[in-house]
């Protein structure tokens, strides 16, 4: 078990470490992990990788995902400055643009699916 | 040096234990407020600041999970590989709604923020706000803003978009099932899609695809935005 996953691991940190040094190379604007995923996933559509050789590792780290989020949510709240942070005016800017962005992703791909229907 | 290693397993060992309690919970009762998300997080956090640990630095020591968080973006390619067919029959609905969708929630932010004479560094981690986090956390230290701050921004907008999204769509009447699942993905990511898969299939696939584009789309914008202001 363990020698099956550990390869997988390996595979997907080399891509990782592949993603920042081409970030860093090219000097692209996405992050080292974001170069990483796409590189991953361009060799998982031309074929050079197969999704045996990742999907273990890869779907037990996405199962698990909510595992990586608890520890920056618990370092801010015993942190000190948490309670600058978090005013009036944050909690409304947050609403607001989550409203715009939930209604204008709805209502964009609405009209373009009326648009193609008409058509 | 020991001290450090100590520190760093300690925090790291907490950190799996209050999960696993959290884990249990969820499964046993199978709420969807019973997110391990938020039992352990609290849980953890009670146990923090109840139990003041000798020589314990948990901000220091769980900077691994921070590593941990970049390999999981990489591994983001295995869904959205699985799901390349159904994304390409889509492929121009799914970029014109996220990216109308990303760019008036990112709009929204900027204009309020100079209504509200916010600070740069405070404008910086709002941005990535509705980015599935660990993308988030990398924009957001690229822009110059506080990662820890813009994990708080990302979960609750996450929470709000989750709490009132449901209702708002319906409000407001929209019908489509790729609608509901992408505009649930963009704004309210993991959570998002979760919530979505509860509609369905389509809506499910929607809602993850929408949290990878936006993410990715984001992050190309970044620069511009850096540039603008």
């Amino acid at each position: 078990m363990k020698f099956i996953w550990f390869p997988q691991l390996l595979i997907i940190f080399g891509f990782l470490i592949l993603g920042y040094s081409t970030a860093t190379i090219f000097h692209l604007p996405l992050p080292g992990s974001v170069v990483g995923m796409l590189l991953l996933f361009v060799s998982l559509i031309t074929g050079i990788m197969k999704l045996e050789w990742i999907e273990k590792v890869s779907s037990f780290q996405l199962k698990h995902l909510t595992l990586l989020f608890i520890p920056p949510i618990a370092g801010l709240f015993i942190s000190s400055g948490f309670i600058e942070i978090l005013k009036w005016n944050i909690l409304i800017i947050l609403i607001i643009s989550s409203i715009f962005c939930l209604l204008g992703t709805a209502f964009a791909v609405e009209w373009f699916e009326k648009r193609r229907d008409m058509k | 040096m020991t001290t450090f290693i100590i520190n760093i397993l300690f925090c790291i060992s907490i950190t799996i234990v209050c999960y696993f309690i959290g884990l249990k919970f969820y499964h046993k009762y199978k709420k969807a407020w019973l997110n391990p998300l938020y039992t352990a997080s609290f849980l953890l956090i009670l146990l923090l600041i109840a139990f003041p640990f000798e020589g314990v630095n948990y901000q220091e020591g769980s900077f691994i999970f921070n590593q941990l968080l970049q390999l999981a973006v990489v591994s983001l390619a295995v869904p959205l590989f699985k799901q390349w067919s159904f994304l390409k029959k889509n492929f121009r609905k799914i970029c014109f709604g996220v990216i109308c969708g990303t760019a008036l929630g990112v709009i929204t932010v900027l204009a309020m923020s100079h209504m509200f004479h916010l600070q740069e560094q405070l404008l910086a981690s709002l941005i990535p706000r509705s980015v599935t986090l660990p993308i988030a956390l990398t924009i957001s230290s690229d822009l110059g803003g506080l990662t820890s701050t813009t994990v708080f921004f990302v979960v609750i907008s996450a929470l709000i978009s989750l709490i009132i999204g449901p209702k708002l769509l319906q409000q407001f009447g929209i019908k489509s099932r790729s609608a509901k699942g992408l505009a649930m993905g963009t704004s309210a990511q993991m959570l998002g899609a979760n919530r979505s898969l509860l509609w369905g299939e389509e809506e499910g696939a929607m809602g993850s695809i929408a949290m990878t584009t936006s993410a990715i789309f984001l992050s190309v914008l970044v620069p511009f935005i850096a540039y603008i202001s």
